[in-house]
């Protein structure tokens, strides 16, 4: 079986889990909100979001439902349970560790010269 | 793993794919929006919306391959639950892994020796076109084949590649200046072809040695090679006395190499027979076997019907030797193998029984497991979890206990195949090489996993039907109804005692045959009689006068043995089959063998033979000393006695065709031996004097006063000592040859004994324990019944009568209905008793119903032990 870097599967996943935070979303307001909030910098591939949405929903941290957008269309919208709510909790704290941790090296040489 | 994404992909997504395929045209219909109101024109927006997408099977596979990942992943988390079960249960541990290791060990054992016997290919290039032929008589049944007829099938037959004779037999062979008894096989040259075996030292036979008169010449076995030719390649050319005669050693066999019509030691040509008058002539069978190869793509019913043919055409020319005689062509294997893939057929049944037994009662316990898990799964069904999960992970759950079950299953059997196959009394073609290979391994696996369904299935249905997760959850205390639960488990109860009861009634018919043969008169009375065999007169002193002096006087010799009572000698002796058989005409006229006339054994004894034996005298008188020189004479047994239909045959003439003198007059009638065995139907037999027709070659039996094996010594060394140069010979007490001749119903009647103790324990297990459980959750209703006033034993009948008692009955009445539809399989095993012996029946019956009240009545008595308070309070 093939396998992505768990990095940017990490991230891919703290993205989306924190956008849930904000309520239920469908997959296309889901790429929206990350390219807005990001100023347009960070571009989601649907070929890599909905896999990971069907994964997450299958690991619990996401439900999903129809509904209506709206734009009055039936579009399946995810949510955030509990479990995700944890998950976003320690992806979150992870991830600041890791970037926390790259700055560190980075500013490394800045820091002693 | 590709290929298991697609098989995946068909099966499973199918469902999902339309709503996936909704959700993409939703974000395809966003995207091409928004790229419209950027100002992009309607085409392009589409195509744009589309490429940014990029390619939906591409990521439809993607989240199939994480489905696939989701469930193996859960699996493997269901299956280490699974683990940590077992270790923190022990004592199910153990006794699941034991019951399921017994199951399939004893099953592989087994399997392993039929994958040997009846299903690993024979030795020889050919052996799946190779074909046994015997001729039928009409008035007699299977017989050895007439070499006339043998030729005829060679030349007529267009159905086999090749076609050969053989004729075994015993040869005498001087070597180092003494005779030895070497088993030795006549064979046409067409023989070694057949087998595809070519001598790995000089040659086979050639044409040459199939013409009468030329130089006798043998092939030795690699064995005769190596312990009486020094090993040495200059043996080729050597010459050695086989019967008297000068032959030349012309090839050596290779190692290892032997057919199943015996360890054969010699081959000689023939060919150099066949002008010999008895092998000439078309009526007489002159103990040929004939195998044939079939040519490729011909079938065993072509094969037939060509003989048939041939056989019809036989039939009409030769009417006298001939007419109404057919043939039996028989594949090599079922030719040698025969009874014992009956005998295989039965002990796999049975141990199948066992392990369905060892099943059930797995399923039992774990059923005793989930029940206490009942809250759980239902507090999981009501917090969203899908039924088929809770299947998955119950059966996952039973996996482990399976895997370990299955390996300590496998390691039994390779620990008891060997000592089973040793055990075994006879040789069947193929047993010995009795190995577990790889064809074992996977019907060991598919065992391990057969049973694995069988006990997991029915914890994992409880575990995932539909329950009232309400009442689940708040009681605290077990139901009181019966439950779902319950029920499951009283079916499985009565199948194990049904189950017991097949393979009970099964066992004591195979016992009882064993009994009624043990019980079947030989004739003769074997104990403490000395058998000493195979003495020969000696060839070099010429026939008749000397054969029979030598006789006479070893005898009188023997006589004088302190302990001796008598001794006597026969060329045939009872349970050893015949080799000599002839028609016969009842009224004495002289008349060519026709194939419409019975058939008699013919024996030739010495005077006293029937006294030392203890035979019974029907009639006349038996042979004395002085019959020598008297006209020829014979003692018919009762069977012949019979089948002449005169109130006294005595003083009557015989015609026996074959015989010495052909005309003999009957001065006596004697009881029936058992000559073939003794679960073998008697057939006409004629004695006849030795002292008037000397033979070569007899047994000698010896009554004794005390144990014959403590004569044994002194007996063979007076052979030894009498005949000189010769070795003595072998002297064995005739119970030894009653106890062979039981030897196979013996061990098959132990190891089903043994699979019956097996399975009548594991029902009984069964029993305790689904007992044991309906009382738990009865404790509190037999709580309230006693402090009402009821007694101890009115709740002791309640369950014992009103619960066990019914299922009891209930599982032998299923059994019954079985073992009545299945015993009849077992009728060629039996003897003197039948299938549906309703003795058997109902004794097993009873007996089973007595152990299952037994089994059910210590659970039971615990119930009546309960303190009414403590039982009321336990809510």
């Amino acid at each position: 079986m093939r396998k992505k870097s768990d990095q940017l599967q990490g991230a891919l996943d703290l993205l989306v889990l924190k956008t849930l935070e904000e309520g239920p979303m469908h997959g296309w307001g889901i790429t929206l909100h990350i390219e807005r909030t990001s100023d347009a910098l960070l571009r989601v591939e649907e070929g890599s979001l909905y896999p990971a949405l069907h994964r997450m929903e299958k690991d619990g941290w996401i439900d999903a439902a129809w509904g209506v957008s709206e734009n009055n269309r039936r579009a399946r919208f995810y949510r955030l349970t509990p479990k995700g709510r944890r998950q976003l909790a320690a992806e979150r704290q992870n991830w600041e560790r890791v970037t926390g941790a790259v700055a560190m090296v980075l500013n490394f040489g800045t820091g002693t010269n | 793993m590709r290929w298991f994404r697609r098989l995946f992909l068909t099966f499973r997504m199918k469902g999902h794919q339309r709503e996936m395929e909704e959700e993409i045209r939703f974000h395809l219909a966003m995207r091409e929006q928004r790229n419209l109101d950027e100002g992009i024109p309607g085409d392009e927006a589409r195509r744009r919306a589309r490429i940014r997408f990029g390619n939906p099977v591409v990521w439809m596979e993607t989240m199939s391959e994480i489905d696939i990942h989701i469930h193996l992943r859960s699996a493997i988390e269901d299956l280490r639950f699974g683990f940590r079960q077992l270790v923190r249960n022990p004592i199910f541990a153990v006794t699941g892994v034991l019951t399921l290791a017994l199951g399939i060990g004893i099953n592989t054992t087994i399997f392993t020796v039929a994958d040997s016997v009846l299903l690993k290919p024979l030795p020889w290039p050919g052996a799946d076109r190779m074909v046994a032929i015997y001729e039928r008589m009409p008035k007699f049944g299977v017989m050895n084949d007439s070499w006339p007829d043998y030729v005829d099938w060679r030349s007529q037959n267009s159905v086999f590649a090749n076609m050969a004779a053989l004729q075994p037999s015993s040869s005498t062979v001087n070597l180092r200046g003494e005779d030895q008894q070497v088993p030795s096989v006549a064979v046409t040259n067409s023989f070694f072809d057949v087998f595809g075996v070519s001598p790995i030292l000089g040659r086979a036979f050639t044409s040459q040695e199939a013409i009468p008169g030329s130089g006798l010449t043998a092939v030795v076995s690699y064995a005769f090679w190596r312990q009486f030719l020094g090993a040495e390649p200059s043996a080729v050319g050597r010459s050695i006395e086989v019967d008297g005669q000068a032959a030349t050693v012309v090839g050596v066999l290779p190692p290892g190499f032997s057919i199943p019509y015996g360890r054969f030691e010699i081959y000689l040509p023939f060919g150099v027979k066949t002008h010999n008058p008895e092998v000439a002539d078309r009526a007489n069978h002159p103990g040929l076997g004939v195998v044939a190869l079939l040519r490729p793509g011909v079938t065993l019913a072509a094969a037939r019907t060509n003989m048939a043919g041939i056989m019809k055409r036989l039939s009409r020319s030769y009417t006298q030797s001939n007419r109404g005689e057919t043939v039996v062509l028989t594949p090599l294997r079922d030719q040698f193998v025969g009874g014992a893939r009956n005998i295989l057929f039965l002990l796999l049944s049975a141990t199948g029984l066992v392990l369905i037994l060892a099943c059930a009662n797995i399923a039992n316990m774990s059923l005793a497991r989930a029940a206490a898990r009942r809250r759980e799964f239902a507090v999981r069904l009501s917090l969203g979890a899908s039924r088929s999960r809770l299947f998955r992970q119950a059966l996952i759950e039973n996996l482990p206990l399976a895997l370990l079950g299955g390996a300590s299953g496998i390691g039994l059997a390779a620990l008891i195949v060997h000592p089973l196959v040793h055990f075994y009394p006879h040789r069947i073609l193929g047993l010995e090489d009795a190995r577990l290979n790889a064809v074992v391994f996977c019907f060991a696996a598919a065992v391990c996993v057969t049973s694995w369904l069988l006990f997991g299935i029915v914890p994992a249905f409880a575990a995932s039907r539909r329950t009232d997760a309400y009442t689940s959850i708040r009681t605290t205390a077990p139901d009181t109804h019966i439950s779902g639960h319950t029920r499951l488990r009283s079916s499985l109860l009565v199948a194990e005692i049904a189950i017991a009861l097949v393979v009970t009634v099964s066992t004591m018919l195979v016992l009882r045959s064993l009994l009624a043969v043990t019980r079947t008169n030989p004739g003769f009375r074997a104990d403490h009689l000395l058998v000493l065999e195979s003495i020969h007169a000696g060839s070099s002193r010429g026939q008749s006068a000397g054969t029979i002096e030598f006789f006479r006087e070893l005898l009188s010799r023997l006589r004088h043995l302190p302990g001796v009572k008598s001794a006597s000698a026969a060329m045939e002796l009872p349970l050893r089959g015949v080799i000599w058989t002839s028609p016969y005409v009842p009224d004495g006229h002289p008349q060519p063998p026709n194939t419409q006339q019975p058939w008699t054994e013919i024996n030739f004894v010495m005077p006293g033979y029937f006294q030392t034996m203890e035979m019974r005298r029907l009639g006349g008188r038996f042979f004395s000393e002085a019959d020598s020189n008297s006209a020829p004479m014979a003692v018919i047994n009762e069977t012949m006695a019979r089948s002449i239909g005169v109130a006294n045959p005595v003083g009557g003439q015989l015609y026996v065709a074959y015989a010495p003198h052909a005309t003999m007059q009957i001065i006596g009638v004697v009881s029936d031996e058992k000559q073939f065995g003794l679960d073998k139907h008697d057939m006409p037999e004629v004695y006849i004097p030795a002292t008037q027709s000397p033979v070569p070659v007899m047994d000698i039996v010896l009554r004794t006063s005390s144990p014959p094996e403590f004569l044994a010594n002194a007996a063979r060394l007076t052979v030894h000592d009498f005949a000189k140069s010769r070795s003595a010979p072998r002297a064995v007490p005739m119970e030894m040859f009653l106890d062979s001749n039981l030897a196979d119903r013996k061990f098959v009647s132990l190891l089903l004994g043994l699979f019956d103790v097996l399975a009548v324990t594991l029902a009984l297990v069964g029993v305790a324990g689904v007992v044991g459980y309906m009382v738990e959750q009865r404790t509190h209703e037999i709580g309230i019944r006693m402090a009402l006033g009821a007694s101890r034993t009115h709740v002791m009948n309640m369950i014992l009568l009103g619960q066990c008692a019914k299922f009891a009955c209930l599982g032998v009445a299923v059994g019954i209905g079985c073992a009545f539809a299945l015993t009849r399989l077992l009728a060629s095993q039996l003897y003197g008793v039948q299938p549906s012996d309703p003795l058997t029946f109902v004794a097993a019956s009873i007996g089973l119903m007595v152990v299952t009240l037994l089994a059910s009545y210590f659970p039971a008595r615990r119930a009546t032990m309960v303190d009414p308070v403590v039982a009321l309070r336990c809510e």
